[in-house]
């Protein structure tokens, strides 16, 4: 990355404003005219959704040859097909032949995709396989190695699907980086894998989808305020106007893939509950027994052991990654939340938000578990995830009242003059023998994470990133 | 589980309730349904939520299901994941965010919502005091400056008790027709 330029220009927009121009890189602000801008939706389009890995689903939800899911990458339709050697492949669902969609199921299993306006049929695999009447029609006009549908880069990690358009793109795990470690602590972390607690939620939004995906690349400061519902309900003992209440001063993680998280740290509560139960806190394991990471039941935690290192499995119980985002539009879900009776139960999974336009998204949300646990443990896990994190849930509920308000500033012509302000930078600061990469910072919860998320986007709307990484 | 007690938390899918003979149009039982159900969404229309609360049975299971476009013949509903899974607790815990949390945003302005309900057909079941509700609700939501609605239209199926003269919900299953649902957020009942 050392030959690209500290200021690109970019493309420019009609009014001769070019993207790079929307970024103030030494006041580290950046105009509100990019939540709303036709034009930059669809060179969003053109240089981020038709370049970079972006989530799609989980394998389990496709787990028998010939099973597929509908999804969408930017405004385009995706179909993600099991194949009968187990591996996955994605396709446009566009018809080559008059552009019809030839998938018109959000899920479903399938020997082939027959389109319903003339018959031409594809393979599991996109491939061409007939259309009706084909010679009498065509001849040897239509030379079947040409008419495939438009196949998709897929890749999987820890069972996630991911699919990138760019075919010279670098690989799924370059564009993970150094947050890789993070990602598979959070993800990778069941005996036989994770699976999908049901079908998707989706819902709309009357908002530009960065409105929230800027607020995972580590976002805690609005906790204290958006969800001081949490504290008045009273579920989390403490003190709400003390920033420990809120998090706030644990570690943050961001990489420069513009990924980070938030790394929770639980030595006081496994003292508390140690303190309630006599409980054994003497090793990382007697921890986790205590409080499973999310998506493990106990009876899971002794693979951990397995799993990771020593060194790993200390982090994993003391100072988890828990909260975070991978650029451009997931965010990452996974801790523990309490229940009305102050139990504790997993609240994990992923968002996804996608654009419908400049001025509107898809809101996505999957519920996780392991894949092994008990069906009690999955019941529990479901309650936890809908009471916290779904469209209903406690947290999220209030998140979903700020973007469509945040979407009224930017509509106007002053307003887009406005700024979103990413003013306190910690920096890195990683401690000594942090085990895993990016920068690490430790006092309070700045704007490093949120700012490292925006120049990746620059990066990648001002071209900054073509021939490299 | 939790953690302090071993004992198993979380809601819990209640067993099948046996439908018996329908209910014309018109019959007493029909009427006094058909007028509980309009008195509850006159409730929920004022936010009249500690009113609503005595209408639910304490072994309450309260769903909302998800639905997806699938080719014909596959399931109606999805399982596995839902809008709504609630037990009388985080009921309560809903209508306490509502009533007590002074940073209850996203009712804070209040929404200004209408539940039109109709459609009732009603069914007896095993136990003489108990009924089995179907009935369509659409839900209109306006937020803000917005000229339009936020539009939920939906089956609802409702195992409905009586005590006395005074109706219990034991169970509501809302089936809303969207795939993707047309609300920015959950923060009501429906």
């Amino acid at each position: 990355m050392l030959d690209k330029p500290l200021n690109p220009r970019g493309p420019e927009l009609r009014d001769g404003t070019a993207i790079g121009e929307l970024i103030d890189r030494e006041a580290r602000a950046v105009s509100l005219r990019v939540m709303h801008d036709a034009e930059i939706h669809r060179l969003e389009l053109e240089h981020l959704w038709a370049k970079a890995w972006i989530i799609v689903g989980h394998e389990s939800e496709i787990a028998k040859a010939g099973d597929f899911v509908r999804r969408r990458i930017g405004e385009d339709k995706v179909i993600l097909v099991r194949q009968k050697d187990g591996s996955i492949r994605g396709m446009l669902n566009v018809c080559p032949h008059k552009g019809m969609q030839v998938c018109r199921t959000d899920a479903g299993n399938a020997q082939a995709f027959q389109c319903i306006y003339h018959g031409w049929t594809f393979n599991r695999d996109g491939s061409f396989r007939g259309a009706p009447f084909k010679s009498a029609m065509y001849g040897d006009a239509l030379k079947p190695e040409e008419q495939g549908l438009r196949p998709l880069r897929v890749a999987l990690a820890a069972g996630i699907i991911f699919a990138c358009w760019d075919d010279d793109a670098p690989s799924l795990d370059n564009y993970l980086g150094s947050f890789r470690f993070y990602f598979d602590m959070i993800f990778d972390r069941a005996e036989g894998g994770l699976e999908v607690l049901g079908p998707p939620q989706r819902w709309v939004i009357n908002a530009n989808w960065k409105a929230i995906a800027e607020q995972f690349g580590g976002d805690n400061y609005h906790s204290a305020t958006l969800h001081r519902s949490l504290a008045e309900m009273k579920l989390v003992p403490g003190d709400p106007n003390t920033p420990d209440y809120w998090g706030l001063n644990n570690k943050k993680v961001s990489t420069e893939e513009g990924h980070g998280c938030i790394i929770f740290e639980l030595n006081a509560m496994y003292e508390a509950i140690a303190s309630m139960t006599k409980g054994d806190t003497s090793t990382s394991l007697d921890k986790l027994r205590m409080t499973p990471p999310a998506g493990i039941p106990s009876s899971m935690v002794d693979y951990l052991a397995d799993r990771f290192s020593p060194e790993e499995l200390k982090m994993l119980a003391e100072t988890p990654p828990s909260v975070g985002g991978l650029f451009p539009n997931i965010a990452i879900i996974a801790f523990m939340a309490p229940l009305p009776d102050h139990s504790l139960a997993a609240t994990y999974g992923i968002h996804s938000f996608m654009p419908l336009g400049h001025d509107k998204m898809e809101y996505i949300h999957w519920n996780f578990v392991a894949k092994n646990a008990p069906q009690e443990y999955r019941e529990q896990c479901l309650f936890s995830s809908t009471l916290n994190i779904s469209t209903s849930g406690f947290v999220e509920q209030d998140d979903n009242e700020i973007y469509g308000a945040l979407q009224e500033s930017a509509r106007g012509f002053i307003g887009q003059q406005q700024s979103m302000q990413y003013l306190a930078i910690s920096g890195d600061n990683k401690p000594e023998g942090w085990l895993g990469g990016g920068a690490v910072h430790t006092d309070f919860a700045k704007d490093d994470g949120q700012w490292k998320w925006w120049l990746r986007y620059f990066d990648y709307m001002t071209g900054a990133l073509q021939g490299g990484k | 589980m939790d953690i302090l007690t071993g004992k198993s938390t979380g809601a819990r899918r209640p067993a099948m309730v046996e439908t018996g003979d329908r209910i014309a149009y018109g019959d007493p039982d029909y009427n006094a349904v058909m007028d509980f159900l309009i008195q509850e969404a006159r409730m929920l229309d004022q936010y009249e939520l500690a009113q609503w609360r005595e209408h639910l049975a304490p072994e309450i299971f309260y769903y909302m299901s998800q639905r997806r476009t699938l080719a014909r013949g596959g399931p109606a509903l999805d399982t596995g994941s839902y809008w709504y899974y609630e037990n009388i607790d985080t009921l309560d815990l809903r209508i306490n965010k509502f009533l007590n949390a002074p940073s209850a945003f996203a009712e804070d302005p209040p929404s200004r919502i209408r539940r039109y309900v109709s459609n009732l057909t009603l069914f007896r079941s095993a136990e003489d005091n108990a009924f089995v509700a179907e009935s369509y609700l659409q839900l209109l939501r306006n937020r803000d400056d917005s000229p339009t609605y936020e539009t939920l239209s939906c089956l609802r199926k409702d195992v409905l008790r009586r005590e006395g003269d005074k109706w219990l919900i034991v169970q509501r299953h809302i089936m809303v027709d969207q795939a993707v649902l047309g609300t920015h957020n959950i923060s009501f009942f429906l």
